[in-house]
C-alpha cells in the first residue's frame, strides 16, 4: 500500500514537473561556446557552458563576440555565428530550428535524421544534405534579406508567403531578397572563406566572413 | 601676357572667319566620328585592384589606327569614399601640338607618331559618394581626377572627370551602368588655353555576368591644338579647335580572387 502511494506521488510530482516545464527532456548539449553565450529556457537565462545539455524550446543566443557549437541529437550540429538567436523548436528523430537573428552553419546526417530544417521570419530551409549556411542579411524591403549557401548536398528552400520552393544545389547560394523573391542560385566568390568546421579538435571553428561582401559596393565599382 | 592672350585671341577669331584654314594652321574638319576600342583585365584582391587594358583609336576623317595604348597599375581602395590608383602606360600614336611641323618649306604636316613610343606616368585619385536620396537610390556621385607625365616630352597634365552613374540592379547585383560624366583636360606645363580638350561622356556598362561586362561609349571631343615649335619659329600663333563624336566599344574581365 505504502509503495504503490509513493509510486502514485512519484508519477504524479514526475507529471507536473512535466506540464510546467521545469524538466528538461534532453536533445544535445554545448560542444563549444567562445566569447558571450547564453541559453534562454523558460524564463531563466543561463550563461552557456561546454557540456551543458539543451532541449526543445531552449533558446541559443551569442552576443557581438559570441560563438558556440550545439549538438542537437546523433547526426545534427549547428553552429552559430556572432550576433545570433537560434530556437530549438523541435527536435528527436525530426529536427527543426528557428533564426530570429545572425546566421548558422548546420551539419546534418541524413542517415541518422529524418528530417532537419531551419526557418526564417519568411522562409523555411528544408536540408536534403548535409552542410549549409543561412544567414540574415540588409534589411531593404519590408523583410530582410536571407542568404542561404550549401557546402554540401542540397536544401529545399521555400517561401511561407508564396509557396515558391527551391532547390539550392552543393556549392550554390542564393538570396532570398527581401525575405521573399528567390534569386538564381549561384556560385557566390564571397562564400569560398566560409568556415565550415565544427569540430574545435580539428581545427578553429570561428567565422569572421564579413556578409557586407555579399553586397555589390557600389562606391567600389571602378571600370576605367 | 595679355598683349600675348589679345593676339591670340585675334589670330583665334581671324582663322575662324576664314572659308578655308591657312595652311600653316592645322585644319578642323567638323563632324568627324572617330572609334575606339578597349579591353581590360580588372582583378580583385580586396583593397588592392590591379588592372591592365589595351586600348586603340580609329581617329580623323581617314580612321586611320593610330592611337594604341598599353596601361598597367592598381587601385587601392584609402577610404570607403575615396580610391587612388597608379599606373603606367605605354602608348603610340598620340598626337601633341609640336606634332603640327614643316618637314619642307611650306608643306605642314602631322607627324606620323604611329611608331613612336611614349611612356606616361600616371596618379589617380577619385573620391566618390553615393547619392541615394535621388529616385532609384542606386546613385554614385564620382570625380575622376588622373594626373599624367609624358615621358616623351616631359608634359604634366591633369584630367577632372565628375560623373553621376546610375546602377540598375537585379537580386541585389547590378545589370547595367548608366554614367554621364564630363572630363576636363588640363594642361599644366604646355600649350596656351586652360583646356587642351573637354567633352561630355555618356557610357553603358551591361553586365553579361560577373566576369563579363560590355561597354559602349559616346563623347563628343573638343580638341584645342595650340601654336607648335615650328609654327612659333614661323610666326605663327593659333589656337584651333577640333570637334569629334567618338564612338567606344569595351570588353571588361572582372575577376574576384
Amino acid at each position: 500500500m505504502k509503495a504503490t502511494f509513493g509510486i502514485t506521488v512519484l508519477v504524479t510530482l514526475l507529471w507536473l514537473l512535466i506540464a510546467t516545464g521545469q524538466v528538461l527532456a534532453v536533445d544535445g548539449n554545448v560542444v563549444y561556446t567562445y566569447g558571450q553565450v547564453s541559453i534562454h529556457r523558460s524564463s531563466d537565462v543561463l550563461p552557456a557552458e561546454i557540456g551543458m545539455p539543451v532541449g526543445k524550446g531552449d533558446v541559443v543566443e551569442t552576443a557581438r563576440d559570441g560563438i558556440a557549437v550545439i549538438s542537437l541529437v546523433d547526426g545534427a550540429e549547428v553552429k552559430l555565428r556572432e550576433n545570433t538567436t537560434l530556437s530549438l523548436d523541435s527536435l528527436g528523430k525530426s529536427v527543426s530550428v528557428r533564426l530570429s537573428s545572425g546566421s548558422v552553419f548546420s551539419r546534418v546526417n541524413r542517415r541518422l535524421i529524418s528530417g532537419f530544417s531551419v526557418k526564417t521570419e519568411t522562409a523555411v530551409m528544408g536540408v536534403r544534405g548535409t552542410e549549409f549556411f543561412v544567414a540574415y542579411g540588409r534589411k531593404i524591403d519590408s523583410y530582410r534579406d536571407v542568404w542561404v549557401c550549401v557546402n554540401t548536398g542540397s536544401v529545399e528552400v521555400a517561401i511561407l508567403e508564396t509557396r515558391d520552393t527551391l532547390i539550392v544545389e552543393e556549392g550554390k547560394g542564393i538570396n532570398i531578397v527581401g525575405g521573399t523573391n528567390l534569386s538564381s542560385p549561384q556560385r557566390y566568390p564571397w562564400t569560398r572563406k566560409l568556415n565550415w568546421n565544427m569540430d574545435p579538435a580539428v581545427g578553429n571553428v570561428e567565422d569572421r566572413t564579413d556578409l557586407e561582401q555579399a553586397y555589390s559596393d557600389l562606391l567600389d565599382q571602378d571600370y576605367d | 601676357m595679355n598683349t600675348r592672350v589679345l593676339l591670340i585671341a585675334a589670330i583665334v577669331i581671324t582663322a575662324a572667319a576664314a572659308d578655308t584654314p591657312a595652311e600653316h594652321i592645322p585644319s578642323a574638319p567638323g563632324g568627324v566620328v572617330e572609334f575606339q576600342g578597349r579591353t581590360s583585365l580588372l582583378m580583385d584582391l580586396g583593397r588592392f585592384d590591379p588592372l591592365v587594358e589595351l586600348e586603340g583609336r580609329f581617329e580623323d576623317t581617314n580612321l586611320e589606327f593610330r592611337y594604341r595604348s598599353l596601361t598597367a597599375g592598381a587601385y587601392i581602395r584609402l577610404l570607403k569614399n575615396l580610391k587612388a590608383g597608379a599606373f603606367y602606360r605605354i602608348q603610340q600614336g598620340a598626337r601633341h601640338d609640336d606634332d603640327w611641323i614643316e618637314p619642307q618649306t611650306d608643306v605642314w604636316e602631322w607627324v606620323d607618331s604611329r611608331s613612336r613610343t611614349e611612356q606616361i606616368l600616371i596618379l589617380d585619385v577619385s573620391p566618390r559618394f553615393l547619392f541615394d536620396f535621388l529616385p532609384g537610390r542606386n546613385w554614385v556621385f564620382a570625380v575622376k581626377t588622373r594626373y599624367r607625365y609624358n615621358t616623351f616630352n616631359a608634359q604634366h597634365s591633369l584630367l577632372v572627370r565628375p560623373g553621376l552613374t546610375y546602377f540598375l540592379m537585379r537580386s541585389r547585383e547590378p545589370v547595367l551602368n548608366l554614367s554621364f560624366n564630363y572630363g576636363f583636360y588640363i594642361p599644366l606645363n604646355f600649350g596656351e588655353t586652360f583646356l587642351y580638350e573637354h567633352e561630355p561622356y555618356l557610357s553603358v556598362l551591361y553586365h553579361l555576368n560577373r566576369n563579363v561586362k560590355l561597354e559602349l561609349t559616346g563623347a563628343y571631343k573638343t580638341v584645342i591644338w595650340s601654336t607648335s615649335d615650328d609654327s612659333w619659329a614661323n610666326g605663327d600663333t593659333y589656337a584651333v579647335t577640333n570637334r569629334s563624336f567618338v564612338i567606344g566599344f569595351g570588353v571588361l574581365f572582372p575577376v574576384s580572387f
